[in-house]
């Protein structure tokens, strides 16, 4: 390994174990595990030339694939969480001024408004001035959305009930 | 002046020049989102076409944004060398654009020509450009700037080392910063975005990578990209300001919604500046700023006047000449979909970004990137990559696998360094590479086959004390 017996200045030698026996080298490999638990970093990935190795290549393609279906996904409350849990919640579904979810992401004013036909039924189905009022949307990521809720929006009921805070009708809102 | 042409028996009239520029660009979705885009190709086509006739006076005579009512506009028109403009008066944006291009041109010609310009003339060229020809106008300006490093010589492809984490743990930022040497990157910066604007937090990083930097002699400097003020309180504490970090924007509103005033950029600069005397920082050049830009910014903090997303990039851009930055990049994917689609918008506007910024003198470099709701994605980043390198960028980024894991978005690796540099025949800044043979990192401007053994020699004498010294 003549890469680590050269070429090291003065100031680095007074502070450098040496890297030639077995026990350092298991300590250079125990800190570098240490410290690459400690990130979600995609660190040390293999190259071939100027670019990864294909697993590597392939799982890069998998994860952004992920993240872009999650954008993309439709929102569906009954198929994604489950027909006990909009039973039991009532909620209302809505959309916002955005029809499509592409005019969502170009026009993200649009996605901050009710379209006029949800603002009117929000205005004769919900109960007004509750202390908290709950709504959901699916933003960027359907996926957040359809994993979260679920466990969220009990949680965020309990706590209410407990400090005696009144809850608005859920409402869902697309785009 | 009237501003109209008839187009296949139609006629396209606009009000002012703001109308002509904003209709005169690509398509951006920005600009859409702005209400001042085209609405038809024939639109777009007949704007240009007017532009193309427009004296280069008409940008002086009647500024788009007036300097009484914004301070971007007075530095621009203050800092702009009117005795230099004074033979072009009479030129069209049209003739410009073929001055630029011609064979006939030479490249000291063009640099003599920088600050001559107007920022909204360089936009105004660059919306009568192809793609092509902001490749290949971009890649005759070679704007070289220095630190401890010295950037932007032809032949010269640097890098910035972006090793950030989510929660600003230090060991993991040093290991992925020396990955990133091991890969020859790191000779434009070591540049942390803190996960935080906490001043002990930015202080510790920059402790750790000074500590990194120093011990081992690299030519290289570093940065965290806190808030201004927050690295002017580091800096209170002692901590070592290699670069000074801001973004900037193109209109006074603009930068008051990011907190900055011309004057504290002025009064950062001299500080850093005077720190650099005390501490002896090894600097060859008196280039301490580094800052980034992004079209759409204005618009995003309602600060646009009505003006395009071009336009005010170029604006920027001349605002950060007005401080002789070392590093400027354009983080021209990050933004999202509103301002830029998709991969074609965010192409177009990494090649206007680097040429508008070259043809005004600054060290262009760029964050070649997208967020995951773009309609981008690698293969859209590995374009703009090599077209970007091509017209000789001064610098890209260096991420981990380009997954950036604070900042939530994709943008280039270390691998990708690697790449443009065999692609293209670049090297690491002069400096830096000899630092890379002399660690017997790299040899002839190849890389050699690294051991974790490498990366502990380099991360030893760092990890365990990258904390400030105790104080007197």
């Amino acid at each position: 390994m003549k890469h680590e017996s050269t070429h090291t200045t003065n100031t680095e030698k007074q502070a450098i174990v040496p890297t030639t026996s077995a026990e350092v080298v298991s300590n250079d490999q125990s800190l570098i595990a240490a410290i690459r638990a400690r990130t979600p970093a995609r660190l040390m990935l293999d190259r071939r030339g100027g670019s990864y190795r294909t697993s590597d290549q392939v799982t890069l393609r998998q994860d952004h694939a992920a993240a872009i279906d999650a954008v993309w996904r439709t929102f569906e409350p009954n198929r994604d969480w489950g027909d006990s849990f909009c039973r039991a919640w009532q909620f209302l579904e809505t959309e916002s001024a955005a029809a499509t979810k592409e005019e969502y992401l170009r026009r993200p004013d649009l996605g901050r408004i009710f379209s006029m036909a949800s603002a009117a039924r929000i205005r004769n189905e919900c109960p007004l001035r509750a202390d908290l009022q709950i709504v959901v949307g699916d933003g960027l990521s359907a996926a957040a959305a359809a994993r979260q809720v679920p466990r969220l929006v009990p949680l965020l009921a309990t706590l209410a009930h407990h400090r005696g805070w009144t809850l608005g009708r859920m409402i869902v809102v697309q785009h | 002046m009237t501003f109209s042409a008839t187009l296949r028996s139609q006629k396209f009239s606009f009000p002012d020049l703001r109308a002509v520029m904003a209709k005169a660009n690509e398509e951006k979705s920005g600009d859409m989102l702005a209400g001042i885009g085209a609405t038809s190709h024939l639109e777009r086509a007949s704007a240009k076409t007017v532009l193309a006739d427009v004296p280069l006076s008409h940008f002086v005579d009647t500024p788009l944004l007036c300097p009484d009512d914004d301070n971007v506009s007075r530095v621009l028109l203050d800092d702009y060398d009117a005795v230099a403009f004074a033979p072009l008066r009479s030129w069209t944006v049209g003739q410009l654009r073929e001055y630029l291009l011609s064979e006939k041109t030479t490249a000291t010609e063009i640099l003599g020509l920088q600050w001559a310009l107007l920022p909204e003339m360089a936009a105004a060229v660059a919306k009568l450009m192809s793609n092509k020809d902001l490749v290949v106008a971009a890649s005759r300006i070679h704007n070289i700037s220095r630190c401890r490093s010295t950037l932007g010589q032809p032949g010269v492809l640097a890098i910035r080392i972006q090793p950030n984490h989510p929660a600003d743990d230090i060991p993991a930022i040093l290991l992925a910063t020396v990955e990133g040497l091991l890969h020859g990157c790191g000779d434009a910066v070591i540049g942390v975005n803190p996960a935080t604007e906490s001043v002990d937090t930015v202080s510790d990083i920059l402790w750790a990578l000074d500590r990194l930097i120093t011990t081992c002699g690299i030519p290289t400097q570093h940065c965290c990209l806190a808030h201004i003020t927050t690295q002017l309180k580091c800096m209170d504490r002692g901590a070592p300001i290699d670069l000074l970090f801001q973004s900037i924007g193109g209109t006074q509103k603009t930068n008051e919604s990011f907190g900055i005033t011309l004057g504290l950029l002025q009064e950062g600069r001299e500080r850093v500046l005077e720190g650099h005397l005390k501490r002896d920082a090894g600097s060859s050049g008196r280039q301490v700023m580094y800052f980034e830009t992004g079209q759409g910014s204005s618009l995003s903090a309602d600060a646009h006047h009505g003006l395009d997303q071009l336009t005010l990039e170029a604006r920027a851009h001349g605002l950060a000449r007005a401080f002789d930055p070392f590093l400027v990049n354009s983080v021209v994917g990050f933004i999202g979909p509103e301002y830029l689609f998709d991969e074609r918008q965010i192409v177009r506007a990494g090649l206007e970004d680097h040429f508008v910024g070259k043809l005004l003198g600054l060290p262009m470099g760029c964050d070649v990137c997208y967020t995951n709701h773009a309609a981008a994605d690698q293969n859209s980043a590995d374009n703009l990559l090599m077209l970007l390198s091509a017209a000789g960028c001064n610098f890209f980024m260096g991420v981990p696998g380009g997954d950036d894991v604070m900042l939530n978005y994709q943008t280039t690796s270390y691998h990708d360094a690697i790449a443009m540099r065999a692609l293209f025949h670049l090297r690491p800044a002069p400096e830096f590479e000899n630092w890379l043979e002399s660690r017997q990192i790299m040899r002839e401007g190849v890389l050699l086959p690294q051991s974790e053994q490498m990366v502990h020699r380099l991360l030893a004498n760092v990890a365990e004390k990258s904390s400030p010294p105790a104080p007197l």
